[in-house]
């Protein structure tokens, strides 16, 4: 049997390697050699917000999403992005992975779409990042911020700065001529954009916000398959998951360190500072579970389970 | 128009008739966007700069519906009026009946490859309005009226370049030249 | 079939035909109903259709033709005059936009009407106007370095400030071949004569308004008020406000720039899609993986290897739309050339070099194609018209191999 999958990522992005690549060599290593893929990056056949219609149009078996690029398809992983929720990736991982198999609104979702949730890898909490210390909502006031996608945005205004909303390749123009003045993201993003040469002060343990991807497979594709070789996809998809969460995890630690390292200003929030953020931040999840109750989703639903899989 | 009235048959009349209003129509919508693109767009930028109050909408109305629609509609109407560019250097060096024989299967294959990009794009435009798929961005977006353009707008491409098949034989090479603007 | 089929659709059913070989019929629909849509919704191309409006509206005025006389007013002793006014409004133009279409598209407009009143012979001006446009790559800022520097994980600042000799040079290249080949063919270009009393008769129009337009964009975009693609839509409002202030535009002009830009735009975006659809073809086959992955266990020395691997991006950009040859390749090449011990920011510009080239080589030279329609210019006397500048950009790009300094040296 051979597999195509499809990713928006670059091959050498670090979801390629840890991701895409080791569960491929997983996937073909546990099943004899029985299963063997037909790999797609950079886009080339299915880009980050069109995992659903990729799989179900028959362009690839397995697909890579951006939850919050494909909302529209899958809204209720959107509250994955929701700020507030998680203090790292493996938490994130963890809490994501035990609300789907709860079976409930999160899973029929994704279920309806024909969607099997192969692999989830949730970045670290996002971080504020400018060339101030802004480290009280007061500071935000007034300031430009890149933020992307609907609930970073609410966010970003609900503290009082302003958002801005741009490709990714400009990014860094609009950084270094003042265009906008901060932008909130993971340490990863950070320096795969080489943002660390036009900003200079960093939060470490924020939680404004995440961004996630998810490995979908073909559900109906995967119905198909021989019981030995789902038991070794489940299997390949879950533990690397956890690998790659844990290595984020690492990996921002160390970026932010090395930037330490090498002068620039590395904070973290104090407890009374986390709280009046988050304090601000409570309309953020009001207003995103509002709007997509407006359209009859079970987002109540949705968002108790994960935060019940999370334990809060 | 200097040049002698080309010989037309009756379907290319009727078809052509038919098409213009529409391929017009269209051409205006998608100058209504370009326009609409165009200062929304500064005014975003401005505001943000001035008063720190950007069009925060901008973006995603731009990208998803504006740009779509001021390529697609317009193209119908841009080839009639302005023809499309194609290598003919090598047309010279046939006999000319055999070339324009040529020239009328290659509009006709055109118009098929259009015809497709119309069909399968109106499929995917049938299936998220049908499970009427919402973007959130800023506000809630409708999808479907970003997808709605590309079928509108392949789909009469095809029917003109449908139309040209049966177009007089002067009509085949000569490029064109505007004769009126869509406004 | 290439002859009888306008190229915005003959390259779409090269790519559906050739993609029928490979894939299922279900995957090749799926394919076409999301190309087209895919394609267009990029907010980054919104610079193609704003830099055009600008060009339109300040061409109707007569600004922009003001800018070049005053340009070659200065350059009057000098042969080819005009034509050198070109590459350096090329130059300009490039320090405001990262889009060699935008920019060809919206020179074209500029300067084509005056370099046939000075004399010039269309294949040469086409030839100018194109070459021109292709620095809007080199120069910063530049959509293609910042794809190269996420692609590669390299940085983005380094690459902008290491594309600034080698886009200078580029422009001094353009230069001296304009005088060499006036020199070799007189024909092509005017009598200096001619070329100053054309620079005399014009001695009426304003520039200020030009110059006005060119300090709001380029201000704009450095002192940080609008991005990039921002900065097209502003440039294009103040061109329609300058015109209308100059009081050189009437209702007519106003409807026919309008028009003139929405027909060179779907024009142009309909070639960008079918080029995507030939780009499905090529990520299926794998071929540039395998072609790379070939020359890098073949054992050949790493200058070998590296002139091998250019010399596969100069026939690539033959045929193939230059970003998506920069997407599916780079992240092959770069790593390749770094573990042979070359530096990845001059092999970003390097790459970036035969972008440029392969924008203009035909067959599939996109700047050409646009400038071509623009003005209406036969599509082979208008690759005729490139040959010198492409030598120019041979040279160049050898400089640029032989002496990787030019580019590393100022960051
Ligand atoms: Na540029
Ligand atoms: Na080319």
């Amino acid at each position: 049997e051979t597999i195509v999958l499809a990713s928006g990522l670059p091959p050498k992005h670090f979801q390629s390697v840890q991701g895409s690549e080791a569960l491929m060599e997983c996937v073909t290593k546990g099943t004899n050699g029985e299963v063997t893929f037909n790999y797609f990056p950079s886009g080339e056949l299915v880009k980050r917000d069109s995992m659903v219609t990729g799989i179900n149009q028959g362009l690839a078996q397995i697909a890579v999403s951006s939850v919050p690029d494909e909302v529209a398809y899958i809204p209720l992983q959107g509250l994955l992005t929701l700020p507030g929720l998680t203090g790292s990736a493996v938490e994130a991982t963890v809490g994501w992975r035990k609300a789907l198999d709860q079976n409930g609104a999160m899973a029929e979702e994704l279920t309806r779409q024909n969607v099997m949730p192969l692999l989830l890898s949730p970045l670290a909490p996002y971080q504020i990042m400018a060339n101030e210390k802004l480290d009280d909502p007061s500071k935000w006031d007034g300031l430009k911020i890149r933020a992307t996608g609907s609930s970073l945005s609410v966010l970003v205004n609900s503290i009082g700065g302003v958002a801005v909303q741009m490709p990714a390749t400009e990014i860094y123009v609009a950084l270094q001529r003042g265009t906008v003045d901060a932008t909130i993201l993971s340490f990863t993003s950070l320096v795969g954009y080489s943002l660390q040469e036009v900003l200079s002060s960093y939060s470490t343990n924020a939680s404004f916000g995440t961004s996630a991807s998810m490995w979908g497979m073909d559900l109906k594709f995967f119905n198909n398959l021989p019981a030995d070789q789902q038991r070794v996809i489940k299997e390949c998809g879950r533990s690397i998951e956890l690998s790659m969460a844990a290595l984020i995890d690492s990996n921002e630690k160390k970026i932010a360190e090395d930037l330490a390292a090498q002068g620039q200003q590395v904070f973290e929030l104090t407890p009374e500072q986390l709280d009046m953020f988050a304090e601000q931040m409570v309309s953020v999840e009001t207003s995103f579970l509002k709007r997509l109750n407006d359209r009859g989703l079970p987002a109540e639903e949705a968002l108790s389970e994960y935060k019940a899989a999370l334990g809060k | 128009m200097e040049r002698k009235a080309p010989r037309r048959n009756a379907t290319f009349k009727l078809l052509d008739q038919i098409l213009r209003p529409l391929e017009n129509g269209a051409a205006i919508i998608g100058a209504a966007m370009m326009l609409a693109a165009m200062t929304i767009t500064t005014f975003d930028a401005l505001l943000r700069y001035t008063i720190n109050k950007p069009l925060s909408f901008n973006y995603f109305l731009t990208e998803q519906y504006l740009l779509v629609g001021l390529v697609s509609l317009p193209l119908a109407w841009g080839f009639r009026t302005g023809g499309f560019i194609r290598i003919t250097f090598l047309l010279h060096v046939i006999p000319q009946n055999v070339g324009n024989l040529l020239l009328r299967v290659g509009l006709l294959v055109s118009s098929i490859f259009c015809a497709d990009l119309a069909w399968m794009s109106g499929k995917n435009w049938y299936e998220i309005f049908s499970n009427g798929l919402v973007e959130m961005d800023v506000i809630d977006w409708p999808v479907h009226l970003s997808w709605i353009w590309v079928p509108i707008g392949c789909g009469l491409l095809s029917l003109r370049l449908l139309t040209s098949v049966f177009g007089a034989s002067e009509d085949l090479i000569v490029e064109h030249t505007a004769e009126e603007y869509p406004e | 079939m290439v002859l009888a089929v306008p190229i915005g659709f003959a390259l779409g059913i090269a790519g559906f035909v050739s993609l029928n070989m490979l894939v299922p019929m279900s995957v090749l629909q799926a394919i076409m109903g999301k190309v087209m849509h895919e394609t267009l919704a990029n907010s980054v191309l919104l610079t193609i259709p704003m830099f055009i409006l600008m060009a339109e509206f300040l061409s109707c005025g007569g600004v922009a033709t003001d800018l070049l006389m005053a340009c070659n007013r200065m350059l009057r002793r000098v042969r080819g005059g005009l034509a050198m006014a070109c590459i350096v409004a090329g130059a300009i133009h490039a320090a405001a936009t990262g889009s060699s279409t935008a920019s060809a598209a919206s020179l074209a407009r500029a300067s084509f009407p005056a370099m046939m009143k000075a004399g010039y012979a269309p294949s040469f001006a086409v030839g100018t106007i194109s070459i021109a446009g292709t620095l809007a790559i080199m120069i910063p800022p530049s959509v293609s370095f910042v794809i190269y520097g996420i692609i590669t994980e390299t940085s983005i600042g380094k690459l902008f400030i290491a594309g600034i000799i080698p886009g200078l040079l580029t422009a001094l290249g353009y230069i001296v071949t304009i005088s060499i080949t006036l020199k070799l063919k007189p024909k092509l270009g005017p009598d200096a004569i001619d070329e100053q009393r054309v620079a005399t008769e014009q001695r009426g129009g304003t520039v200020w308004p030009m110059i006005l337009l060119i300090f709001i964009v380029l201000g704009g975009l450095y002192s940080g008020v609008a991005t990039p693609t921002e900065i097209s839509a502003i440039g294009a409002a103040g061109a329609l406000v300058l015109s209308i202030m100059s009081r050189r535009m009437d209702r007519n002009d106003f409807m026919g720039a309008v028009s003139g830009t929405l027909r060179i735009t779907s024009m142009i975006m309909l070639i960008i899609v079918s080029s995507h659809v030939v780009g499905y073809f090529i990520s299926i086959t794998h071929i540039t993986n395998t072609l790379l992955g070939w020359i890098a266990e073949s054992g050949m020395t790493p200058t070998v290897v590296m002139l091998i691997v250019v010399l596969i991006y100069l026939i690539l950009g033959m045929f193939m739309d230059q970003a998506a040859v920069l997407i599916l390749t780079a992240p092959i090449s770069t790593p390749l050339m770094v573990g042979l011990g070359f530096d990845p920011i001059w092999w970003g510009v390097i790459m970036i070099k035969t972008t440029e080239i392969g924008l203009v080589s035909p067959p599939l030279g996109l700047v050409v194609f646009v400038t071509s329609s623009v003005t209406r210019t036969n599509l082979y006397s208008s690759f005729k018209g490139i040959i010198p500048f492409l030598i120019a950009e041979f040279v160049t790009l050898g400089l640029l191999l032989a002496f990787p300094i030019l580019t590393l040296w100022l960051t």
